[in-house]
């Protein structure tokens, strides 16, 4: 009897534990996941600052033997993007006199703040990744999240010192996109990852009219309230009809590394940026 | 000391499954570490510790996703229940029953998790994907099955505890 006893108290507090857990207001819940983020947060970072020593001296020692062949070619690119900058300087001190002649505003410069990857998603259910800055950087929840070479994502969830990032890779974000050459609209969203690795989005609602190619720059058309006009997301794979024939689809490859990404750089942007990312 | 073992063990567990990356040629499932270790509980705790540890690790899964806290618990929880009832039947300290083991347990809590986030809006994933995401957790638990099952059981016995097949 005792025995029995027991065994309708374990169902019992089990089944109000699992009501209480799916029931918590958003708030708590938050806090809770906050709390367990910041506390494994000081290991991840331990764990992947370590990986990544390994990695990058293993790197180092597979790469010994082109090493000078690489520093002639990184002197190379620096002379390069040396003459490449002072021609943009030029262009942009000329963009702003016109700009401020026609009476358009000035564009804002983002402050950017540099984070390191230190988790993935461990539930495999979605495309994300876990920055070391939080609340206490100036973060807060939808913010973009770019690469060097192109935009990654956006802020989702921030605790003081780590900031998950939904990247564009998965099928829940969607980013009003603009192909600059044909000046086409669309919405991107994430198609995951396929087995051979690669990371690809497609852009939906693109006008059949426009003679979008392979190789078409995909960029943020501002529209939307996360993202600033302009920011680099890809390049066009391919192009096909989607399921009604009355609109195009285009295959993405985004340019950021999403499956590699080692450090990230969020954007922080004013509420009153946000409301005026869409003005010329 | 076997509660602080058991923190230890399900803290390392949810540090490495949000470090290691998700294979892309299994449909990129996490690495099934947390469902392992509860496994490892189920076959060598009384079912009430074995139930602490299945909550506690599916709070720390979820907590460590962009879901809402509770999914990963249910999932856990039934695999527990589902490992104590047959347990009796199949279970044996062998490294292939480890690795039987592994397998259903990551597919299923997969399965269930994915379901029950997707019933709810808060997944898009497809079907197929599901089911493919489903097979590669499948593959990973059984890998993972018998190197968790050693790995806790040294850590007991390092730590001076009595490891054994609880009745």
């Amino acid at each position: 009897m005792a025995v029995h006893r027991g065994g309708f108290l374990v169902w019992w507090v089990l089944a109000a534990t699992l009501l209480v857990l799916l029931n918590l207001p958003l708030t708590w819940s938050r806090s809770v996941k906050a709390g367990i983020r910041e506390t494994l947060a000081p290991l991840h970072s331990l764990v992947s600052r370590v990986g990544f020593r390994v990695a990058e001296a293993a790197d180092a020692l597979r790469g010994l033997g082109g090493l000078a062949v690489e520093n002639r070619a990184l002197q190379e690119e620096i002379l390069r993007l040396r003459a490449e900058l002072r021609a943009s300087q030029w262009a942009v001190r000329e963009n702003e006199e016109l700009r401020a002649l026609v009476g358009f505003r000035t564009r804002t410069t983002y402050r950017l703040v540099a984070a390191e990857v230190i988790a993935r998603d461990s539930t495999g259910w979605w495309q994300s990744l876990r920055l070391d800055r939080g609340r206490l950087d100036g973060l807060t929840p939808d913010l973009p999240v770019m690469t060097p070479d192109g935009l990654a994502g956006r802020t989702v969830e921030v605790s003081d010192h780590t900031a998950d990032v939904l990247l564009i890779s998965d099928p829940g974000c969607r980013v009003s996109v603009r192909l600059p050459r044909t000046d086409s609209f669309g919405v991107l969203r994430g198609s995951g990852v396929r087995w051979d690795g690669r990371v690809l989005c497609r852009v939906d609602f693109l006008n059949p009219g426009h003679a979008i190619r392979p190789g078409d720059e995909v960029v943020t058309s501002g529209l939307g309230g996360v993202f600033p006009p302009g920011l680099l997301i890809g390049h066009v794979e391919s192009v096909q009809s989607d399921a009604t024939g009355i609109h195009r689809r285009a295959i993405v490859l985004p340019s950021a590394n999403l499956g590699a990404m080692r450090q990230a750089f969020v954007l922080l942007l004013t509420s009153n940026e946000r409301s005026n990312t869409a003005r010329p | 000391m076997k509660v602080v073992s058991i923190a230890i063990l399900l803290l390392v567990a949810g540090l490495l499954q949000a470090l290691l990356p998700a294979p892309a040629r299994l449909g990129q499932p996490a690495w099934p570490i947390l469902p392992t270790l509860v496994l490892y509980f189920a076959c060598t705790r009384e079912r009430p510790m074995a139930l602490v540890v299945a909550v506690t690790a599916g709070v720390v899964q979820d907590a460590l996703g962009l879901g809402p806290l509770g999914y990963s618990t249910a999932a856990l929880a039934t695999l527990v229940i589902a490992i104590r009832r047959y347990r009796g039947e199949v279970f044996e300290s062998e490294a292939v029953t480890h690795v039987v083991l592994g397998a259903l347990g990551a597919a299923t809590v997969t399965l269930l998790t994915g379901f029950l986030l997707r019933a709810n809006g808060h997944i898009e994933v497809p079907w197929g994907t599901m089911l493919v995401k489903t097979a590669g957790s499948a593959v990973l638990g059984a890998v993972l099955g018998p190197s968790v099952f050693w790995a806790a059981s040294r850590f007991e016995q390092f730590l001076g505890l009595h490891w054994e097949v609880a009745p």
